[in-house]
């Protein structure tokens, strides 16, 4: 699992998900700095998502890094909170160092940012 | 004994058997689980209450509407918590580590709700229950009812639409 931190969030994602780390020096307009997740303020680095678009970069505010979670420790969402959450974009938690780590689903949370930016562009 | 007789002492031996020490009132009573939110009083047929409890560690979620306080883990098991004060009135109520929560099963759903502050237990008169204001919004909407007891008046909340309405409410966001 790769831990990264967006905002005040420390958040887990499967590594497969994750094609690539980012430098924060190669960022540009076309990474996603608002995502579901909250807004990227410190730009530490990317994490570089290939989907059926192609790939696109997310920004994060820090990766603390790969490690890897027991089965057991992963649970998913309760039902009714599964429900609410927009777009599936947490797909459960892990219980690590006796904290909660949402569990999100990097491509969920592109697609939902690229539909909110495809959006606004619409309005404007 | 006649056929009456033995019907009465079948049905105060089962009601005895089903509640033993008298918690969920007998026919004349019915218990509710009372909680406060903005002030006012606010019950759920007792039942429904599993434990009071001191909320952990909340983990907010993301992209989630704002009466859903967060989830955390009570005996293994993860929970949601649900915020009263935001689904009843608007209100926020404010939550910290250690704030009370009460577990509740409502139908096939399992959750913490969050007030202002729990009462507890409460016993109503059985069927001197008010209907609900002339319903339809709000809510008034969530009301079985409106009781009264020697601390003043109480809503029924319909616990299983409520829940169910704060589904549909989270869906909508």
């Amino acid at each position: 699992m790769v831990v990264f931190d967006v905002g005040e969030r420390q958040l887990l994602t499967p590594a497969s998900s994750v094609r690539r780390f980012a430098p924060a020096a190669t960022i540009d307009d076309s990474w996603i700095r608002e995502s579901p997740l909250g807004t990227a303020a410190g730009l530490g680095r990317g994490l570089v998502v290939a989907g059926a678009e192609g790939e696109s970069t997310l920004a994060v505010d820090g990766i603390r890094g790969i490690r890897s979670v027991p089965p057991e420790a992963i649970h998913p969402l309760p039902p009714i909170a599964a429900a609410m959450v927009m777009g599936g974009i947490v797909r459960g938690v892990a219980e690590i160092d006796e904290e909660l780590l949402l569990l999100v689903d990097l491509f969920a949370v592109v697609a939902a940012a690229r539909a909110k930016n495809s959006m606004k562009r619409e309005r404007s | 004994m006649d056929d009456r007789s033995e019907a009465a002492v079948a049905k105060t031996a089962k009601r005895e058997a089903e509640d033993p020490w008298g918690i969920f009132g007998g026919a004349e009573e019915a218990s509710f689980f009372c909680v406060r939110v903005a002030g006012e009083r606010y019950a759920f047929d007792a039942p429904h209450a599993e434990e009071v409890i001191r909320l952990g560690t909340l983990t907010r979620l993301p992209a989630a509407p704002s009466f859903l306080l967060g989830v955390f883990q009570h005996r293994g098991e993860i929970l949601a918590v649900l915020d009263l004060g935001q689904l009843l009135v608007d209100h926020e109520t404010s939550v910290a580590q250690g704030s009370r929560s009460v577990i509740v099963q409502a139908g096939s759903w399992r959750l913490a709700l969050m007030a202002e502050s729990i009462e507890g237990l409460i016993r109503l008169p059985g069927g001197e229950l008010e209907p609900p204001p002339s319903a339809g919004t709000g809510s008034a909407a969530l009301l079985a009812g409106v009781g009264r007891d020697p601390e003043g008046p109480v809503a029924i909340l319909d616990l299983e639409r409520l829940i169910g309405l704060a589904r549909e409410r989270g869906l909508r966001t």
